[in-house]
């Protein structure tokens, strides 16, 4: 009994003291809380870009909307997603390229991700030419 | 066995990612597939992850090299201020 406590006060401990060293820039990725409902619903959801949207990708101004969105990311968050999407690499390697653990990894990346797309939402609509 | 395959759209906003790094499992491939029939804006919060993926590859060869991003800044800083003094 009193060692399963010795271990969870362990355990609070532990993860205590690793949880900021991991993720120095928690508090910056909760920018996404306000997408969801109560229910785990969108609460208005992603809004169309354009008509076809891979036409999107020939436009210069979309893609510089995408540049300045990358380097707004947070640090870390930005550093994944360019490892990732720009360079290629694996998780394994953004891991330890960035010193985090694998499930860490996936959540920077999706939350890169997810804040990549409100970014260019936002700045895409109210900048995008008429069509 | 209805639950089992049922998720809500915040948690397939994350496997969508997921699916994007590395195999998911049967269970959750289907979840994502079955969700995506019913739900509109899942599918489209997918596609617009496609589109920006490939945005960004374009990104890499008309803009700047993702080294500036990756390197810490001291070195990078260091390594031009270097350049700079060598240049006559």
């Amino acid at each position: 009994m009193t060692s399963i406590l010795k271990h969870k006060i362990l355990d609070y401990i532990r993860k205590k003291y690793r949880e900021p060293r991991f993720e120095p820039d928690h508090i910056d990725l909760q920018t996404q809380p306000d997408a969801f409902d109560d229910f785990g619903k969108w609460k208005t959801g992603p809004q169309a870009w354009a008509s076809d949207p891979v036409k999107l990708l020939e436009q210069k101004s979309f893609l510089s909307v995408v540049t300045s969105c990358l380097k707004d990311l947070p640090q870390k968050q930005g550093q994944a997603l360019a490892l990732r999407e720009l360079q290629g690499e694996t998780t394994d390697v953004i891991c330890k390229v960035l010193n985090i653990s694998a499930t860490n990894c996936w959540v920077l990346l999706h939350r890169a991700r997810a804040l990549m797309r409100k970014c260019i939402e936002i700045n895409w609509m109210d900048n995008r030419e008429v069509e | 066995m209805i639950n089992h395959w049922m998720f809500k759209c915040k948690d397939i906003s994350h496997l969508i990612s997921q699916s994007m790094d590395k195999k998911l499992s049967l269970k959750y491939r289907m979840g994502i597939k079955i969700h995506l029939m019913m739900c509109d804006l899942c599918a489209r919060y997918k596609d617009q992850l496609l589109l920006i993926n490939r945005a960004l590859a374009k990104v890499d060869t008309f803009d700047q090299s993702p080294d500036a991003l990756i390197t810490p800044l001291p070195d990078h800083a260091k390594n031009r201020i270097r350049k700079a003094l060598e240049s006559p």
